[in-house]
């Protein structure tokens, strides 16, 4: 009985591992809008380096650099509240060097791998 | 003629009497001496206000909207009846901009739930789920777990962190937009990083700040059995996931905190909403896409709080406790692993008296709390302690409808009549209070009373 319970246990932290927050609404929030609240699967910065052919792109965030693998699953999104208009779906020729940007992780395991992706379009 | 005047002086004395006995007495009644309150409480505070009236510049909701003090800071269909048709919560019927795709007024009305895009806002049309309302009593004790908090119906109910002072960033977006645009500081504004500790201060601030510890000492002898079943790991198994009652689960002698289950209530047949023809998705639950998985609630406040479940599918407690003797249940992950622990392979298996004698349990554990509740606002009121609803008059007010749910509660399942009879007592001290202007205080002081006597009808501790 003990061993199934522990099983028990180990199926409720892994179910709990896979998502820790409900990430849908975050598409609507401005980039770095809550840095108390950011998840710790979460990094913001500015792009400094989009690699097309890993599909890769770099965030620096005061010195210090995180690289993200953009996979074909990534949810791409253009943070357009600066212009007060909505967000939009984007893809990856959308990340440029020189924008905002914030990140979520696939979390425990693939923290290197982008969930999501929201670059902030600056207002002309 | 001198008589006369020694008479009329002798009157004025007996009038200037008469009115400093009235003043003093409304002063009494009326009067309003509470302690300096703590920073603390000066952010709960600041969270109720907010909590009830802020709309954050969106199309006219407030958490209180969904989430009334008038009803265990949930809502359901029958509350939902009495609200005139320009209430906010109707904003859908009411803005076009909202007229498809953000609520379904019909499921709204008859059942209570609410539409939640938790799967993305990229097909409106066809990726949404319909949820009940959960209650935001008791939050203290059943946010944390070992991998997060967890809030909302499957976990996940905040964005960013995950945690209950981000709760109200998503609610803002997903439930008080002026449009589907959704565009911060266009359809509404988001809440600033004070007022999100405000609102957190005011909710874990409401309910219970406390697990209970079981076994009580109960009364009756149906709620004694009841907590025996309950308490039984191999025959009701209700505290594996429940314990005390609560939202936290002890598992393999761990505790795993508030924890997620697949427990295949979306596998019930014949549910309400499938009955009248309205195409909704089937939930997912946890994550995107979906694990299947549903938070824990707490149980302490069930009674009063139906329907059950996350898509409300369960109007009766009866009903919500033999749900565990479903297929659906002994089918689903939940009840398959509880089938594989157990020496003879059973999931949960209840007799019908068995399933009655869980549910006087939780009734009793319920109007307990209904109990504790209401002597906490009224104390409050009486300014003995933090008054959380404001003044006396709607620490009253509040008070008055716990001890209605205990009643409720109670007598829907023809338990302890005795302690019914006080509670109404209790009720009617609240009402006539609320009503006195001279007195407020020592009818406040009454109710107390009675609901003591509500309580040792039933628990000797």
């Amino acid at each position: 009985m003990r061993i199934g319970l522990n099983v028990l246990t180990a199926m409720v932290i892994l179910f709990a591992s896979v998502a820790d927050a409900q990430e849908m609404t975050e598409r609507y929030i401005p980039v770095g809008a809550y840095p108390s609240l950011s998840s710790k699967y979460m990094a913001a910065g500015t792009i400094v380096a989009v690699d097309d052919e890993a599909r890769t792109m770099t965030l620096k965030d005061n010195g210090s650099e995180r690289s993200f693998r953009v996979t074909e699953n990534t949810k791409i999104w253009l943070d357009r509240s600066g212009l007060g208009q909505t967000t939009l779906d984007g893809k990856f020729p959308d990340l440029a060097t020189g924008l905002k940007a914030e990140v979520r992780s696939l979390g425990p395991g693939r923290l290197d791998v982008a969930y999501w992706v929201k670059v902030q379009i600056p207002a002309p | 003629m001198v008589q006369d005047l020694a008479g009329y002086r002798k009157h004025l004395r007996f009038l200037w009497l008469a009115g400093a006995v009235v003043v003093f007495v409304a002063l009494n009644g009326c009067q309003d001496v509470r302690p300096k309150p703590t920073p603390e409480q000066q952010l709960t505070t600041q969270g109720r206000d907010l909590f009830f009236n802020e709309t954050f510049d969106g199309n006219g909701r407030t958490c209180g909207t969904c989430h009334r003090a008038e009803d265990n800071l949930t809502i359901d269909p029958a509350f939902i009846s009495t609200l005139p048709d320009d209430d906010s919560l109707f904003v859908a019927e009411l803005n076009p901009e909202l007229g498809a795709n953000f609520e379904n007024p019909r499921l709204m009305r008859q059942f209570g739930l609410i539409l939640e895009n938790l799967d993305g806002f990229s097909d409106l049309e066809n990726v949404f789920t319909q949820r009940g309302v959960p209650h935001t009593l008791g939050l203290r004790t059943s946010v944390d777990s070992p991998a997060g908090p967890r809030t909302g119906w499957s976990g996940d109910g905040a964005p960013l962190d995950g945690s209950l002072r981000a709760f109200a960033v998503g609610a803002v977006i997903q439930h008080f937009t002026l449009s589907l645009n959704r565009v911060p500081g266009v359809d509404f504004r988001l809440p600033t990083e004070d007022e999100l500790d405000a609102l957190e201060a005011f909710q874990l601030a409401l309910g219970r700040q406390e697990d209970l510890a079981l076994p009580l000492a109960l009364k009756g002898s149906m709620a004694t059995r009841g907590q025996e079943i309950f308490l039984d790991n191999a025959l009701g198994k209700c505290n594996i996931c429940h314990r005390n009652a609560g939202a936290n689960a002890t598992l393999g002698g761990q505790d795993a905190g508030n924890a997620n289950f697949n427990t295949g209530v979306e596998d019930l047949a014949d549910q309400p909403i499938d009955q009248i023809g309205e195409r909704v998705p089937p939930d997912d639950g946890f994550g995107v896409p979906g694990n299947g998985t549903f938070n824990t609630p707490p149980l302490v406040e069930a009674a009063d709080t139906p329907p059950f479940f996350h898509n409300n599918s369960i109007e009766t407690l009866e009903g919500a406790v033999a749900f565990y003797n479903s297929d659906a249940f002994n089918n689903s992950p939940s009840g398959q692993l509880l089938a594989s622990i157990d020496p003879n392979g059973v999931g949960i298996d209840l007799e019908a008296t068995q399933v009655e004698a869980v549910a006087a349990f939780l009734r009793v554990i319920n109007a307990l709390e209904n109990i504790r509740g209401a002597v906490e606002l009224i104390e409050g009121g009486l300014g003995k302690r933090f008054a959380l609803f404001g003044d006396i008059d709607e620490q009253l007010r509040i008070a008055a409808f716990e001890i209605e749910d205990a009643v409720k509660v109670l007598s829907g399942a023809g338990l302890h009549p005795a302690a019914v009879a006080q509670l109404e007592r209790a009720r009617k001290f609240v009402v006539k209070a609320r009503r006195s202007i001279f007195r407020k205080k020592s009818l406040a002081k009454e109710s107390l009373r009675a609901l003591d006597d509500a309580k040792s009808e039933l628990t000797s501790s």
